[in-house]
């Protein structure tokens, strides 16, 4: 019997090409999601309390400069996450009119970065005024 | 062994897809509200920052919304988590590291839940 093929998994494969590191930093992005879920989850916890002593603790935390600067990663990360979703989602579902292929643009478009765009600005005006 | 084995990838898939939706429509703008617009854009006045946010959130609707949000983005990120570990090697740990992915995930949904019915 030959002998059979054992692919090689060299540890570092994910740091060998630009896909991979790509890939690589978009699958990443998930643990800065769920670190601040789990931030999230405090934050509701305080808001909850009741009293005016938890709210300021949870204000004097979100004024810290730790929290500034893990916020700002967390967004990049999640702004990252929406636009390689939003990128992909055409791939995943490709549509068509008639014989048509819709661009991926379109799609892209039409079921992303569109209601990316109004659901941001809809929380954002809600908190604002 | 086949390599057909029957597996329920498929229902930790449309969570992980529903979970990505929900985390790329609304997380960014969620982050910018604890991190930035709250501690610096609502003033000074700290009983009326906490007025607004608690009418906020308090609001049935908005309660549900960020239930489901937080649920499918945590199954969400279990499921990319548990493939990056599979990635990274840890093949042959397959159950208990679904276990723990999932589990982690259910126990966070489980939390949300108990928060926002106490809010």
């Amino acid at each position: 019997m030959r002998k059979p093929l054992v692919r090689p998994f060299p540890r570092d494969w994910y740091l060998r090409t630009r896909a991979y590191r790509l890939f690589m930093l978009r699958e990443l992005t998930s643990v800065c999601i769920a670190g601040y879920l789990a931030f999230l989850l405090w934050w509701l916890h305080q808001l909850g309390q009741g009293d005016t002593e938890s709210f300021r603790s949870l204000l004097s935390i979100a004024k810290h400069p730790v929290s500034i600067g893990l916020h700002t990663i967390a967004l990049i990360a999640a702004a990252w996450h929406s636009i390689t979703w939003f990128n992909l989602t055409p791939l995943v579902i490709p549509m068509r009119i008639g014989e048509d292929k819709v661009p991926n643009i379109a799609i892209a478009i039409a079921m992303g970065y569109g209601p990316w765009l109004v659901v941001s600005g809809f929380i954002l005006w809600a908190t604002l005024h | 062994m086949s390599h057909l084995t029957k597996t329920n990838e498929a229902f930790w898939w449309s969570l992980f897809s529903a979970g990505g939706v929900m985390a790329a429509l609304f997380l960014p703008v969620m982050i910018f509200v604890t991190g930035f617009v709250l501690p610096f854009m609502m003033g000074e006045d700290v009983e009326s920052q906490r007025d607004r946010m608690v009418s906020l959130v308090t609001v049935w609707p908005v309660r549900l919304t960020l239930f489901g949000v937080i649920l499918l983005s945590f199954f969400h990120c279990a499921h990319r988590i548990r493939h990056v570990l599979m990635d990274f090697g840890l093949r042959g740990a397959g159950v208990a590291l679904m276990i723990c992915c999932y589990g982690a995930a259910a126990g966070g949904a489980v939390a949300a839940g108990l928060i926002l019915v106490r809010l």
